[in-house]
C-alpha cells in the first residue's frame, strides 16, 4: 500500500467528511421541504430552535355524523408511533399512513368523564366481557382531518404561542 | 503489537506528495493534512496517544450508544472487547464492524438520534478507513479535525439562519421550561423552580388536545432575558470559531489556536447542557487530531474527559442551596 496513489490517499482523507457533509445538505433539505426538524436527521442544528419534536403536537378529527370530533384518547399504539414519527418529520406519506391508522380503527363516541365529546377506539368485547362502554356501537368515520403544530416562544411577553405546521384531510376510500 | 504501518505518521515528510494542481483548492487540500508529527518524539508516543483515543471510543460506545437491542448488544460486545484487547482496536476489520453496526441501527432511526449519534458512526468509520492507508495516524487526524470543523459550520449556520436564536427566543425558552436550565435559571436568572413548574404546566395546556388555548404567558425575568441574549451570542461566537479554527489551514494562523478553542467551547457549554456523550466524542475526536500546537494540549483533552461526566452533577443547584 505504500503506492497509495493521490487520489486514494484523498478518498481515505475526505469520505467520510464528504459523506457527512451530504447527509447534513440532506438533513436542510428536508428541513426545508418536509418541516423534519432541525435537531434530528444529522445536520446539526440542534439548540438552533424552539422547534424540537417536544415542541411539536399532533391534532386529529373524525369527520362523523355527529360533526367533526377529536380523537383524544386510548389510541392504538400503531397510531400512537405513528404521531411520534409526524412530530420529526410531518411528511405527505407519514401524514396519509397515519391517517390510515386511524381510519382502519373502529371508533366510538365516549362521553365519560366530561360531557365533551371525545372517542376512544372500539374494541370487540372479550367473550365474557360486555360490550363497549354504553354498549355504543362503532361510529361510522367518512374521513380524518390532521394537524401538526408547533410551539414557538414570542419574546414580547414573553409568552408561548402555537402556529400550525402542516395539515390534511383524508377520506375514507 | 507489531502493526504493519507503525511509526508510518512521522515517515512523511510535510507536503512531500503535495503538488498544488488546482490552484487555490489544491493549496486549502493540502494545508488541511496534519503536519507530520514532532520527529523528536518516538512513533510510540504517538501510537500511545491512539490508544487513549481509541479507548474513548470504546468507552463512548459502550457509555452512550442508542438503547435498542440492536445497536446496544453489539456495541456493547465490540466496545468492551475493544477496551480489554487493545490491538483490537488497531485493525480496519474492527472499526469497520463498530461502524457498520451503527450505521445500520441508526439507518432505522435516523429521524430520532442526536446528531452526535451520527457523527459517532462518522468517527468509528472514519477510523476503518484510516487503518487501510499506509498511513493511518496521519489520516485519522486529518478526518477528526475534518469533522469537528463541519459538525461546527453546520452547527453555527445553522444558529446563524434561526431568528429564535439569533434574538435569544431560544435560550430563553430553554431556561425557563427546560429541567437541564433549571438551576440556572433560578441561581442567575431569579426564576424559582415553581415558577418553571408552573411554566411547564403552561406548555401543557398549551398542546392539550382539544384545548382551545393558542397562546400562554411565561414566568420570566429581565435577567433571564440577558442571559439568553448572552448565551446566543456566545453560542455563536464559540462555534463559529471552532468551525473556523479546525478548517483553516494546518499549521497556519488560527489553527494553532484550535484545540484550546475546543477545550474552551467543551468546558464552557457542557456545564449548563450536559450532553456528556457529544462532549466524549469531541474530546476524543480532538486528542485524535491534537498536534504540536501547545505541549499541555494532550494532558488538557484527557482532563476535559474526565470532568465532564461530573458536570452532570447538579452543581449549580447544590452552589444555590449552598449561597442560600
Amino acid at each position: 500500500m505504500d503506492s497509495l496513489t493521490r487520489a486514494k490517499r484523498s478518498t481515505a482523507y475526505y469520505l467520510v467528511p464528504a459523506l457527512a457533509a451530504a447527509i447534513a445538505m440532506r438533513q436542510l433539505y428536508l428541513s426545508h421541504a418536509y418541516a423534519l426538524t432541525p435537531w434530528k436527521g444529522g445536520g446539526f442544528g440542534m439548540v438552533a430552535s424552539v422547534d424540537q419534536p417536544r415542541s411539536r403536537f399532533v391534532r386529529a378529527y373524525l369527520l362523523t355524523p355527529l360533526g367533526t370530533v377529536p380523537v383524544e384518547a386510548d389510541a392504538p399504539e400503531r397510531v400512537e408511533q405513528l404521531a411520534t414519527r409526524i412530530r420529526f418529520m410531518p411528511s405527505p406519506e407519514r401524514l396519509n399512513a397515519f391517517a390510515d391508522a386511524i381510519l382502519d380503527t373502529s371508533w366510538i363516541v365516549d362521553t365519560a368523564p366530561s360531557l365533551r365529546a371525545r372517542v376512544a377506539p372500539w374494541r370487540p368485547p372479550a367473550p365474557a366481557a360486555a360490550g363497549p362502554p354504553g354498549g355504543a356501537r362503532p361510529v361510522e368515520v367518512s374521513g380524518v382531518h390532521v394537524e401538526v403544530w408547533r410551539i414557538r416562544l414570542d419574546p414580547s411577553g414573553p409568552r408561548l404561542v402555537t402556529r400550525k405546521l402542516t395539515e390534511i384531510t383524508r377520506a375514507r376510500s | 503489537m507489531s502493526h504493519p504501518t507503525f511509526g508510518a505518521a512521522v515517515s512523511i515528510p510535510a507536503g512531500a506528495s503535495a503538488v498544488p494542481r488546482w490552484g487555490v483548492l489544491a493549496r486549502w487540500v493540502t494545508w488541511l493534512e496534519t503536519r507530520p508529527d514532532d520527529e523528536r518524539r518516538p512513533a510510540s508516543s504517538w501510537w500511545a496517544t491512539y490508544d487513549l483515543v481509541a479507548t474513548m471510543t470504546c468507552l463512548l460506545v459502550i457509555v452512550y450508544a442508542e438503547r435498542e437491542w440492536f445497536i446496544r448488544t453489539p456495541t456493547l460486545a465490540l466496545g468492551v472487547a475493544g477496551v480489554l484487547h487493545r490491538p483490537l482496536a488497531r485493525r480496519a476489520a474492527y472499526w469497520f464492524a463498530m461502524a457498520a453496526v451503527l450505521a445500520v441501527g441508526h439507518l432505522f432511526l435516523w429521524d430520532r438520534i442526536d446528531n452526535h449519534k451520527y457523527l459517532m458512526t462518522y468517527w468509528c468509520l472514519a477510523l476503518a478507513v484510516s487503518f487501510l492507508t499506509p498511513h493511518p495516524l496521519r489520516t485519522i487526524a486529518v478526518n477528526a479535525r475534518l469533522l469537528i470543523g463541519l459538525c461546527f459550520l453546520f452547527a453555527a449556520v445553522w444558529k446563524l439562519a434561526s431568528p429564535e436564536f439569533r434574538d435569544g427566543a431560544f435560550f430563553q425558552y430553554a431556561l425557563l421550561t427546560d429541567a437541564r436550565f433549571r438551576g440556572v435559571a433560578d441561581f442567575i436568572g431569579g426564576v424559582s423552580t415553581s415558577l418553571a413548574t408552573g411554566n411547564t404546566t403552561a406548555i401543557d395546556s398549551l398542546r392539550r388536545f382539544g384545548g382551545a388555548l393558542d397562546a400562554v404567558p411565561l414566568h420570566s425575568s429581565q435577567r433571564i432575558e440577558w442571559m439568553a441574549r448572552f448565551m446566543a451570542a456566545w453560542t455563536i461566537l464559540v462555534e463559529g470559531a471552532v468551525a473556523v479554527t479546525f478548517l483553516w489551514p494546518e499549521g497556519k494562523g488560527v489553527s494553532k489556536v484550535r484545540d484550546f478553542v475546543l477545550i474552551g467551547f467543551l468546558i464552557t457549554t457542557y456545564p449548563i447542557t450536559s450532553v456528556v456523550g457529544f462532549g466524549w466524542l469531541l474530546v476524543a475526536m480532538g486528542l485524535a487530531q491534537s498536534t504540536r500546537t501547545f505541549a499541555p494540549v494532550r494532558p488538557l483533552y484527557v482532563l476535559t474527559f474526565l470532568v465532564l461526566p461530573l458536570y452532570s452533577l447538579p452543581l449549580v443547584r447544590l452552589l444555590h442551596r449552598a449561597v442560600e
